[in-house]
C-alpha cells in the first residue's frame, strides 16, 4: 500500500504520544472472528476487515521417498484481486501468479517445521501410501497483518479437516468413502498463532496487530508463533530497527495471551460447527473415493503391486467379508496367532528385520508423542500404532478393544 | 434429435407469472441477520401460464421430482445475501443458494496498465477462485463465460482506458456454481454502483433420467443429470448467455428448461431488488 509523506509522519506522531489511529491501545488487537464453512477443512477468518479463506484438501498419494513413512502437508498463500487496489492492477498486468511465497514460508514455518501436525500418524502404508494434504490460503481483503490472518486461517482449517477413515486388513487397505463412515479428524499436536508486531520512533514503541496505515509507516515488525502451551514456536524479526531484548520478552507475553484467547475463540467456534461436519466430505479431487458400490471396500491395488510374499504357517490369506471393525479385527486375529499383525508397513516388510524396528519405533514415537498432546483422543489408533513389539496377539486384542489395525472409533470428538 | 446450442432471444409476453400472494407474503415475512442481509425462504410458488404454453403444462404434470431435499421441480433453493462487507474493494457481495455460497468483489473502474488498455471503453476483467480444485482447473474458461454475461451490460463506454475487476471467490459448492456466480457478481456491481444498462439474473436447469426438468440443482442432482444448463437473462427478458453441458433431447424440453429458467432468474433479480432496496434504506434512515 502506498502512504504519502505526511500519512506516515502523521502515524509516527500520534504512536509517539499512545494514539493510534484507529482509536486502539498500544496494546490491543482488533477483533478477530472464525467462520468455518460447511465443507470441512474450510475456514473464514477476519482480524478488523483483514480477510482470509483458508480449505484443506486431502488426497492420498504415494509417499516421498526420503520420507517413507510421513504423509505430507503443502501451504500456498495467494491474493484475491479483491485483496487490494494494487493486486487488481497487477491482476490486470497478467502477472502469471498471485502467490505469495514469502508469506507461504512464514505459514508454513508456523505449522509444518513447528511439528504442529504430526506428519508420521498422515501415514497409512509405509512406503506405499500416505495422506497429502494441501492448504490453500486466500487472502480476501488486505487492511493489515496479512501475515497473522494467513496462518490462523491455515491451522484453524487443518483443525477443521476431517479426512476418510480407513481400515487396513492383510495386505489391503479401505479407504471408507464419508458416506459409509464418518470422517476424522486430522493429528494436530498444537495450535501455534503468529502475533505480528510492528516497531516505531526507533525501537521504542511496540504496536501489536498492525493496521494497512501502521504496517506502511513502521520502522521493523517482529512476529511472533507460540502454541496454548505458552510454548515459543517461532519468532521472526526480519532486519528493521534494533530493539532492546527486553522488548522481545513482552512482546512474548502478549502474544501469548493472545494466543490463549484466539486458540478458546476458535475450539468454541468449530465446536459449534462440528454436527454439520458428519453430513459433508472433505474437499478430495478424487471422485471415486467418495462413490462407493455397496460393499464399503475399496481394494488400493498399488499397494498390493510390490508386497513381499508371506509365507507363514497358518496364514490363510481370505477375503473378509464387510463387517464391522470389531468382528473383522477379531476373526483375523484369532485364526493365526502366528502371523505378524497387518500394522502400518509391517506387513510389507517382514523380511527386512531393520525397517521393521525403524518403522515400529517410528510409529510409536508417534503414537507416545501425540498421547501425550491433549488432542491425542483424537487421533486414530489405525494410523498410529503404538505397539511395537511382538507378542501375543490376543492379548493385543484384549488391551485394545478396537482391535490392532482396524479402523477408529465412529465418531471423532 | 440433439439440438445444438443456439441463442435465443425469448419474448417475455410469452410467459406470465400471476401474481401469487404466497411469494408476497414471503417477501414481507424475510427476516435479517445483519443489516444488509436478507433472508428469504425459499420462493415456493405455483406457476400460472397463459395459453399457448402447453409444453410447460406438461412439465407441470410431472412435477412431482422427488428431490433429496424435498423441493419441488421448480423451487429455487434459499437465497442469502450480505453486501459491502470487505473494505478495500468498491463493492462486495455474498450470496448464499442453499449450500453453494459465493463471494464476489468489485473494483471499478480502476487505473488500467497500458498494454490492456482499450481507448473507447473500459475492459472487463473477472477473475474466479473455488475451494474446490474443479473451479481452479477450469478457471480460464469460468472467467470467460461469467465476463461474457457482465460486459453486455455494464456501460463501458463510459469509462475509457480503464478497468473493471470482478473477483468471485466460490466457497461452498453444491451445485449450480456459475448461476450463483453471475448473481453475486452482478449484487457485487450494484453495490460498487457501476453503472449497468440492466441487471442480469441467472439460474440453472437441470434433466434427470426421468426426464424431469429441475431448477437450481444441487451438487448431486447435477452429478446425476442427463444435461444441465444455465441460463442469464436481463432485466429487459433477453438470454444473455447460456450454458449447456450434455444434450438436450429435442427443441422443446431445451424451451421449456430455458422458460423455466426465466422465471426463476425472474425472482431472483426481485429478491436482489429487495436486497439494495433495504440496503439503501437502511442507510438512508440513520
Amino acid at each position: 500500500m502506498q502512504v504519502s509523506t505526511a500519512e506516515k509522519q502523521f502515524v509516527n506522531e500520534a504512536v509517539k504520544s499512545s494514539i493510534r489511529v484507529d482509536g486502539r491501545r498500544l496494546d490491543e488487537t482488533r477483533e478477530t472472528k472464525f467462520h468455518p464453512l460447511q465443507t470441512s477443512g474450510s475456514v473464514e477468518v477476519c482480524i478488523g476487515m483483514t480477510r482470509a479463506l483458508a480449505c484443506v484438501e486431502v488426497e492420498h498419494t504415494q509417499p516421498h521417498p526420503d520420507r517413507p513413512s510421513e504423509g505430507m502437508v503443502n501451504f500456498q498463500v495467494e491474493y484475491s484481486p479483491a485483496a487490494n487496489q494494487d493486486r487488481a492492477f497487477e491482476f490486470l498486468m497478467g502477472s502469471a501468479s498471485d502467490q505469495d511465497p514469502l508469506l507461504t514460508r512464514e505459514v508454513e514455518r508456523a505449522i509444518r517445521d513447528s511439528r504442529a501436525l504430526d506428519t508420521e500418524a498422515l501415514c497409512i502404508i509405509a512406503n506405499k501410501l500416505v495422506w497429502s494434504l494441501k492448504v490453500v490460503i486466500t487472502i480476501l481483503d488486505n487492511c493489515g497483518n496479512v501475515s497473522d490472518v494467513a496462518q490462523i486461517a491455515a491451522i484453524a482449517a487443518l483443525k477443521h479437516a476431517r479426512r476418510p477413515d480407513f481400515t487396513i486388513s492383510g495386505r489391503e487397505v479401505t479407504i471408507h468413502p464419508v458416506t459409509h463412515r464418518e470422517a476424522v479428524p486430522l493429528p494436530i499436536n498444537f495450535m501455534p498463532i503468529m502475533t505480528t508486531f510492528a516497531l516505531f520512533d526507533s525501537g521504542a514503541v511496540v504496536l501489536i496487530d498492525p493496521s494497512a496505515q501502521e504496517e506502511a509507516a513502521m520502522d521493523g515488525k517482529v512476529a511472533v508463533v507460540m502454541n496454548e502451551h505458552k510454548e515459543i514456536c517461532g519468532i521472526r524479526k526480519p532486519g528493521g530497527v534494533c530493539i532492546e531484548k527486553e522488548l522481545l520478552v513482552q512482546m512474548v507475553k502478549m502474544a501469548g495471551a493472545r494466543t490463549l484467547k484466539l486458540k478458546k475463540e476458535l475450539t468454541h467456534s468449530l465446536l459449534s460447527s462440528s454436527e454439520m461436519l458428519h453430513k459433508l466430505s472433505p474437499v478430495s479431487p478424487d471422485p471415486n473415493l467418495l462413490v462407493n458400490s455397496s460393499s464399503a471396500q475399496q481394494a488400493v491395488h498399488g499397494a498390493q503391486d510390490n508386497v513381499a510374499e508371506m509365507k507363514s504357517p497358518g496364514h490363510g490369506h481370505e477375503e473378509l467379508p464387510p463387517a464391522s471393525s470389531e468382528i473383522l479385527a477379531t476373526a483375523s486375529y484369532s485364526r493365526s496367532k502366528a502371523s505378524p499383525p497387518p500394522r502400518n508397513g509391517n506387513t510389507f516388510q517382514r523380511n527386512d528385520a531393520e525397517m521393521v524396528h525403524e518403522d515400529a519405533s517410528g510409529t510409536a514415537n508417534a503414537g507416545k508423542g501425540s498421547k501425550t498432546s491433549q488432542d491425542s483422543k483424537n487421533l486414530d489408533s489405525s494410523d498410529s500404532d503404538d505397539d511395537d513389539s511382538d507378542e501375543d496377539l490376543m492379548a493385543a486384542v484384549i488391551s485394545r478393544p478396537r482391535g490392532g489395525g482396524g479402523s477408529g472409533r465412529r465418531k471423532p470428538k | 434429435m440433439k439440438l445444438d446450442y443456439l441463442v435465443f432471444a425469448w419474448a417475455a409476453t410469452v410467459l406470465v407469472e400471476k401474481a401469487n400472494p404466497r411469494a408476497q407474503r414471503s417477501h414481507s415475512d424475510a427476516s435479517f441477520t445483519n443489516l444488509s442481509d436478507v433472508d428469504l425462504t425459499s420462493m415456493k410458488d405455483s406457476v400460472d401460464l397463459g395459453d399457448g404454453a402447453d409444453g410447460l403444462r406438461e412439465y407441470e404434470q410431472k412435477r412431482a421430482a422427488g428431490r433429496r431435499d424435498g423441493r419441488e421441480a421448480s423451487e429455487l433453493r434459499a437465497l442469502k445475501v450480505e453486501q459491502d462487507f470487505l473494505e478495500q474493494c468498491d463493492g462486495s457481495s455474498r450470496l448464499a443458494c442453499g449450500g453453494t455460497v459465493v463471494m464476489a468483489a468489485v473494483y471499478g473502474p480502476i487505473e488500467c496498465p497500458l498494454k490492456a488498455q482499450l481507448s473507447d471503453r473500459a475492459i472487463v476483467r473477472v477473475d474466479v477462485k473455488g475451494a474446490s480444485s474443479t473451479v481452479s482447473r477450469s478457471s480460464k474458461w469460468l472467467e470467460k463465460y461469467f465476463r461474457e454475461s457482465f460486459e453486455p451490460v455494464i456501460a463501458t463506454g463510459m469509462f475509457p482506458r480503464s478497468a473493471i475487476v470482478i473477483a468471485l471467490q466460490v466457497m461452498q459448492d453444491d451445485g449450480s456454481v456459475l448461476a450463483t456466480g453471475i448473481n453475486a457478481g452482478m449484487m457485487a456491481l450494484v453495490d460498487a454502483v457501476v453503472p449497468l444498462r440492466s441487471i442480469v439474473c441467472a439460474s440453472s436447469v437441470a434433466m434427470n433420467s426421468n426426464h424431469t426438468l429441475v431448477l437450481d440443482p444441487t451438487q448431486a442432482e447435477q452429478g446425476e443429470a442427463v444435461v444441465h444448463a444455465t441460463f442469464a437473462f436481463e432485466s429487459g427478458g433477453g438470454l444473455v448467455s447460456c450454458k449447456t453441458w450434455g444434450f438436450f433431447e429435442d427443441e422443446r424440453s431445451f424451451s421449456n428448461a430455458a422458460s423455466i429458467a426465466e422465471q426463476a432468474a425472474g425472482k431472483v433479480q426481485a429478491f436482489l431488488q429487495i436486497a439494495s432496496n433495504r440496503k439503501v434504506n437502511e442507510s438512508h434512515s440513520i
